[in-house]
């Protein structure tokens, strides 16, 4: 058991070394591309040294010591307080660190209103964290946030995770709490390859440990299969029987 | 990690998804309104979701598009509030709160849409001057003795003011 928990490690250890190094490679790309002036910084040239790595102030800088992953309580653009679990939920967390104004995180939040999205992964959740109201637009968040994604308002995020610019990635594992990928990427497509292989590592590491792999999934066959009864008895979606008063 | 809004607050344990919102109420008091005896505002109610999955966006306030989800092990607890005016009627007499729940008290019957292997629990009363229902549904009956007690946990630190 001993040894199965050391090479778990070591395998954890290679992938957030192959996963910074790819992270790296994108970093340089979008150093280019806000060369051209796209991209919004947080980062101000003076908190930036000239010894680092060469990456324009404004682009994520990978880091191999990223901040430990946490819970995020925000508001949501309809005005709501909400919690998002993170940290020892039974599944993956992608948080999409995004801004409204921000060219490049327009293509993020096209991309992630699209019905036909596709996560890496069955089991990841999908995340959007922008700033909270004090710093953006709560009308912007409502307009851009997409209809079933997760969007939440929150400062508090963005300084937990110390976010640098957006757009910005973090992946968290959830039931070990770790941070297993983070950085920044310019487009959805770099951005899923990227997943792909770092939701792939967690996995296998995952079977590997002998965790249970989440029973959401039966869920959502459970939800498929009501569906069709309801539809097969006459019930469509919107149909009143289904909102009756509940104290009736 | 505590929850804050509305005049309820909840500590939400790590992992879990939490959330507090209002929208209007589709049981106000519709003659008051047209007769202006009470605003608008007045007529809306807060719902409370507490969950150990994600919350989907757009589901009903009982929970509605999210029980779907659950798996085994799961629970939702609901916590919804209905006009001022209720707490004058028998069904939301009780001041106490119902906590702590007992695994015997849920039932597959009690789902607001019942489904298989899942049960629930309802009861109503007020706080604060408010009248409410609490709404507790587990994804499997076979798992409640397990858990409802963390299920009671999370109740213990709910807190409701006026």
């Amino acid at each position: 058991m001993q040894a199965l928990l050391i090479l778990q490690s070591a395998v954890l250890v290679v992938v957030v070394i192959l996963v910074a190094g790819l992270l790296k490679s994108h970093a340089e790309i979008l150093r280019k591309l806000h060369d051209l002036g796209l991209g919004e910084t947080d980062i101000t040239p003076s908190e930036t040294s000239a010894t680092e790595l060469r990456v324009a102030a404004g682009i994520a800088e990978p880091r191999l010591d990223p901040n430990p992953a946490a819970d995020i309580t925000g508001m949501k653009a309809d005005g709501s307080a909400a919690v998002v679990g993170i940290v020892g939920a039974d599944h993956p967390t992608l948080l999409a660190f995004l801004s409204t104004s921000c060219s490049s995180c327009h293509r993020f939040w096209e991309a992630f209103a699209d019905p036909n999205l596709k996560l890496p992964h069955p089991d990841l959740r999908l995340v959007i964290v922008t700033k909270g109201p004090e710093a953006e637009s709560e009308s912007e968040v409502r307009r851009l946030g997409p209809p079933g994604v997760a969007t939440v308002m929150s400062s508090d995020a963005y300084e937990a995770y110390g976010v640098p610019v957006s757009p910005f990635f973090v992946m968290v594992d959830g039931p070990t709490g770790r941070t297993i990928g983070e950085g920044a990427s310019a487009t959805w497509g770099q951005l899923q390859s990227l997943l792909r292989q770092a939701v792939a590592d967690a996995t296998s590491a995952s079977k590997r440990s002998g965790r249970p792999a989440s029973n959401r999934a039966k869920g959502r066959e459970r939800s498929r299969d009501a569906d069709e009864v309801l539809i097969a008895a006459g019930i469509e979606p919107g149909d009143p029987a289904l909102f009756g008063r509940p104290d009736k | 990690m505590k929850l804050e809004a509305r005049g309820i607050s909840v500590d939400v344990p790590a992992g879990w998804d939490a959330n507090i919102y209002q929208r209007p109420d589709p049981f106000a008091r519709l003659e008051l309104r047209r007769l202006e005896q009470v605003s608008a505002e007045e007529t809306r109610h807060v719902v409370a979701h507490i969950a150990t999955f994600p919350l989907p966006e757009g589901r009903g306030d009982y929970g509605g598009g999210a029980v779907e989800l659950m798996g085994p092990d799961d629970a939702l607890i609901v916590i919804f509030e209905y006009h001022p005016d209720s707490t004058a009627t028998a069904l939301f007499s009780s001041d106490q709160l119902p906590w702590p729940l007992h695994p015997n008290d849920f039932d597959p019957n009690q789902m607001q849409r019942p489904l298989p292997g899942q049960g629930g629990v309802q009861r109503f009363f007020q706080a604060g001057g408010r009248a409410f229902c609490l709404y507790v549904a587990i994804g499997g009956m076979s798992n409640r003795t397990t858990v409802i007690p963390i299920v009671n946990e999370i109740l213990e630190t709910v807190n409701i003011v006026a």
